[in-house]
């Protein structure tokens, strides 16, 4: 083995003054063909540095600055920069690599100027830190195998002295480049815009062209299989792609991004990143892969969307990277999901060619995630205008439907292009709303949805008006399945329903199932429902490869609102219809039957009447029981009264007014009530008073309207009260006098007079109020707490009528007026 | 002798009236419903010729009228409530204590302010007035 010495550090700083000086692919070859030799000349302590060495190879950018040397006995050299985490440098280090990076990273910062140890078994590496700026770049290693000497000071010296040229190198060398390359573009940009006028020569101008195209082309370091974006608001890329014989070159079209403010940074994010960079949207996803199909998209571009959306969704808001086919070439894809909040819209992505040796730095990064989120932004106004628009559209022509009634022609159409309006969606929205309308009357249906998305709108033939239950909807199914061909889901659609169709129906949120359907990838189960009423579910297939769009969603959620309100309505309808038909059949038999019982009845009635009339009579002759006279008196007036009735309604029944004679009944209880509180009044006035009774009845009964009703127990509550005083305050021997007559507005009046104690005028407004008697009441009666007459007076507003309490007249008679207008319905209590 | 009783309620005076005519067939019933009219009936009555009383405790003084006593202070601060027990003092003065007097009442002693002592005997009311000819033929 020739012993070589030791290289002397001198020429390391000849070779950063290299690097800085000239192209950075040379430099990193002369720094390859020194470690080339090096390695070489294994077993040589010494080795020389030769700046006339040639590069062997056309390493790539990401080694520039990478440099690997072999010591021998002791292990390896090599440079980190934790910007290029990607880098390694070389075999011997590619295995150490990473623990080195991380503990460069996480240890680096403390250390500043000093050396520090990595331990990686018997291994040890030791790393000196550099910084660029105000952080941790790197460090520069030597690695020394277990069984090799250990480090020495001159080691370390030498490491110092590499230390001193490296942040140079290191930190301002990809500025440098980048720089360099985006002066070019620059350059290129500005000679576009001074091109050559009409009057140079075709010659001139292809030259001319060809070489901005070139450096356009040394932009995309993998020119051949670089994507050149066309974007037609800027004729530069437009000029490129179509001149600078580059039409071999892939040219994706990006409709829908077009018009996005964000293309500008999109633009200028292409040119900082000197990446190929796609744009996925995942809102279109048939057409994005056709167009990617008709383009002859790369084999390496070529992604299942539906992996492509799991993997956006799972990183959804950060940046990731991916590594799609292992069996393809070396790719890095660099990849942010475009959101807004937490939709979803689509994916831009760059991607390199070899990686590690390539590289994402976190400015590649930065960069794709700030178009991203512009890019989200735009995507989501639009969505929302769209969104607005089809809500707005469709429900106008909705509610046409609705109040013109026009008939909507059916057409089962075609499914909905790509391109179509939303009117013309609206449209297909309303087909299938008339479509299921119809077939709701019919419990089953098939529609084929004539919207872009949804393809087929299949059966719901569990619709039922009535709220039925879970066996019942089967059992329809069942019948509708008979009746055509068979079909895998119709089992698993009969399974879900027992399953979740109970669970499921209350709520009123949409609901999808896996799919089933012919045709169809996705299921989304629209609950029929009112707020306390299931009505059923209507099915809507999708052939969307992911998920449901928002404004199929919007359809759905649409088209089930306004079957839930037709059915909900029809089945309100159809209980109005029968109570209608109720009410008017129970009319007619208790016209019937009141009529035929008044015929028949008529006469038992009043026979009866003088029966229990004169039963009475000898039973209060006969008995000696004063209650037993009075239920005989009681029995005899009311008797009579039964009678009256009955007299009344014979009347009224030949007259065959139905009507009439519910009246008859209403004021005839309202004399009832008074009556009865008459006699009462009558029963309990003490005998020593030897009180006089005079009550005009058929005056009373002649001036209640037929149409008068109320709460009959109010009433008997006012009139038994003003009686009760009347007796209470009569003077002995004195007369308590009834009548009532009608008033002019419609409405009648009941009065009592009595003589007795005198209400004088001061005391009329007292005597409404609780709780107040008069010093003479106190005194000559034991009863009474002084809340009558405030409780007619309340029970008198409540039946909306009033209480005219006045004061003694001069011959004695205090008079008390109830007056009864009329009465409103909510008063009805019969 | 005269058996003296007064109740308001005219229902009660006929049952307590029937139920006392059928115990003490040989006794003049004189009955009273109010106040004023049991105290202008005792001025009527002679010392010697009462048998027993049978007081309501709560009665009007008067019924109405035109006419109406003009009742004493305490009638007028008391109200009817104590009738009972002011009658029961004008028994007292005139016939004395050994006169049996029976306050029959639907209130307690609480309620009419009279409590048993001596010859005077409280007892609430009951259907059909038995008790009251009970422990009327008990003391008598």
């Amino acid at each position: 083995m020739a012993s070589r010495a030791r290289p002397t550090p001198d020429f390391l700083p000849k070779l950063v003054k290299a690097a800085l000086g000239r192209n950075a692919r040379d430099c990193v070859g002369d720094m390859l063909e020194i470690v080339i030799d090096s390695l070489e000349s294994s077993g040589a302590v010494l080795w020389q540095a030769t700046e006339n060495a040639k590069p062997k190879a056309a390493p790539s950018q990401g080694c520039l600055f990478m440099l690997a040397t072999a010591f021998p006995g002791i292990g390896s050299f090599g440079i980190h920069n934790l910007d290029f985490e990607n880098t390694i440098a070389g075999q011997a280090v590619r295995t150490a690599s990473p623990k080195i990076i991380n503990d460069i990273r996480t240890h680096g910062g403390r250390h500043k100027d000093h050396p520090f140890l990595i331990r990686h078994g018997l291994n040890k590496t030791i790393a000196l830190p550099f910084k660029y700026k105000s952080g941790v770049a790197g460090a520069v290693t030597v690695y020394r195998k277990a069984d090799s000497p250990d480090y020495n000071t001159r080691d370390v010296a030498m490491l110092k002295r590499i230390f001193e040229q490296v942040p140079l190198l290191l930190g301002s060398a990809q500025t440098r480049a980048r720089q360099e390359l985006l002066e070019k573009a620059g350059e290129i940009f500005k000679g576009l815009e001074q091109r050559p006028s009409a009057q140079t020569s075709s010659a001139n101008w292809n030259k001319a062209m060809k070489r901005l195209c070139d450096e356009i082309a040394g932009l995309f370091h993998t020119a051949e299989t670089s994507v050149i974006l066309r974007e037609s608001d800027d004729p530069n890329f437009e000029v490129l792609a179509s001149k600078a014989g580059v039409a071999h070159r892939k040219r994706i079209r990006i409709d829908g991004w077009r018009e996005n403010p964000a293309t500008k940074s999109f633009t200028e994010a292409c040119l900082t990143l000197r990446r190929p960079i796609r744009i996925f949207d995942l809102r279109q996803p048939e057409a994005e892969v056709a167009e990617l199909r008709a383009n002859g998209l790369p084999d390496f571009e070529w992604e299942s969307h539906n992996t492509l959306e799991a993997h956006a969704r799972e990183a959804l808001g950060t940046a990731y990277t991916s590594q799609p086919n292992p069996e393809l070439p070396p790719l890095s894809f660099l990849a942010v999901p475009i959101t807004a909040g937490q939709r979803l819209h689509g994916v831009i992505r760059c991607w390199i060619a070899n990686p590690p040796i390539s590289y994402f730095s976190s400015e590649d990064q930065r960069l794709l995630e700030l178009v991203a989120d512009q890019l989200g932004r735009q995507c989501e106004l639009r969505r929302r205008e769209e969104s607005f628009s089809l809500e707005v559209t469709a429900w106008r022509k909705i509610s046409d439907v609705l109040h013109s009634k026009r008939e909507y022609r059916s057409p089962l159409t075609r499914p909905m292009g790509k391109t179509e309006s939303i009117d013309e969606f609206s449209v297909g929205c309303l087909n299938l709303v008339e479509e299921v309308v119809k077939a709701a009357d019919l419990n089953a249906l098939w529609l084929l949805e004539p919207t872009s998305n949804i393809l087929q709108c299949v059966s719901a033939p569990w619709i039922h008006d009535a709220p039925g239950t879970t066996e019942n909807a089967i059992a329809q199914w069942t019948d509708y399945v008979s009746q055509r061909p068979a079909l895998d889901s119709d089992s698993h659609i009969a399974t879900v329903l027992r399953e979740q169709r109970e669970q499921r129906l209350g709520s009123r949120e949409l609901f999808k199932l896996p799919s089933t359907l012919p045709g169809a990838r996705q299921q989304l189960l629209i609950p029929l429902s009112t707020r306390d009423k299931k009505m059923g579910v209507l099915e809507v297939g999708s052939s969307s490869l992911t998920a449901f769009p928002e404004h199929a969603l919007h359809a759905a959620r649409l088209i089930g609102a306004f079957l839930s309100h037709h059915l909900a309505t029809r089945t309100a309808l159809s209980g109005q219809q029968t109570a209608e038909r109720a009410l008017l059949e129970t009319e007619r038999m208790t016209n019937d039957a009141f009529r035929d019982i008044m015929h028949q009845m008529k006469g038992p009635l009043v026979e009866a009447a003088r029966r229990i009339g004169r039963i009475g009579e000898v039973f209060a002759k006969g008995s000696q029981q004063h209650a037993a006279t009075v239920k005989a008196e009681a029995l005899v007036r009311r008797s009579f009264r039964t009678a009256r009735r009955v007299g009344i309604f014979g009347q009224l029944v030949r007259g065959n007014s139905l009507s009439a004679a519910r009246e008859v009944v209403e004021s005839s209880k309202i004399l009832e009530v008074i009556e009865d509180a008459w006699e009462s009044a009558r029963l309990r006035a003490h005998p020593r008073m030897r009180l006089r009774f005079n009550a005009d009845i058929e005056k009373i009964a002649a001036s209640i309207p037929r149409t008068s009703v109320m709460d009959l127990e109010l009433l008997m509550h006012a009139v038994h009260n003003i009686l009760d005083n009347a007796i209470k305050y009569s003077y002995r021997e004195t007369e308590v006098r009834m009548d009532g007559g009608p008033t002019v507005d419609g409405g009648w009046f009941l009065r009592v007079w009595n003589k007795g104690i005198p209400l004088r005028s001061n005391e009329v407004r007292l005597a409404r109020q609780r709780g107040w008697r008069s010093a003479a009441a106190v005194l000559t009666t034991g009863e009474g707490s002084g809340i009558g007459l405030w409780l007619v007076d309340k029970i008198m507003q409540a039946l909306g009528g009033a209480f005219e309490l006045n004061p003694t007249r001069g011959d004695g008679y205090t008079i008390v007026r109830l007056q009864f207008n009329t009465v409103p319905s909510i008063h009805l209590n019969t | 002798m005269k058996i003296l009783f007064l109740e308001d309620d005219p229902d009660q005076a006929e049952s307590i009236e029937t139920a006392l005519k059928k115990a003490f067939p040989d006794e003049k019933i004189v009955s009273c419903s109010t106040e004023s009219e049991l105290l202008e009936t005792l001025t009527t009555i002679a010392i010697g010729d009462l048998y027993f009383v049978v007081l309501d405790a709560m009665v009007p003084w008067c019924f109405p009228s035109e006419d109406m006593p003009i009742p004493p202070v305490e009638v007028q601060a008391d109200g009817i409530r104590y009738a009972g027990k002011r009658c029961l003092g004008e028994i007292r003065k005139k016939f004395g204590p050994d006169l049996p007097v029976w306050i029959y009442s639907i209130l307690s002693t609480d309620g009419h302010g009279v409590a048993p002592e001596g010859r005077t005997y409280v007892l609430e009311k009951a259907p059909e007035n038995g008790d009251l000819v009970a422990a009327i033929r008990q003391v008598i």
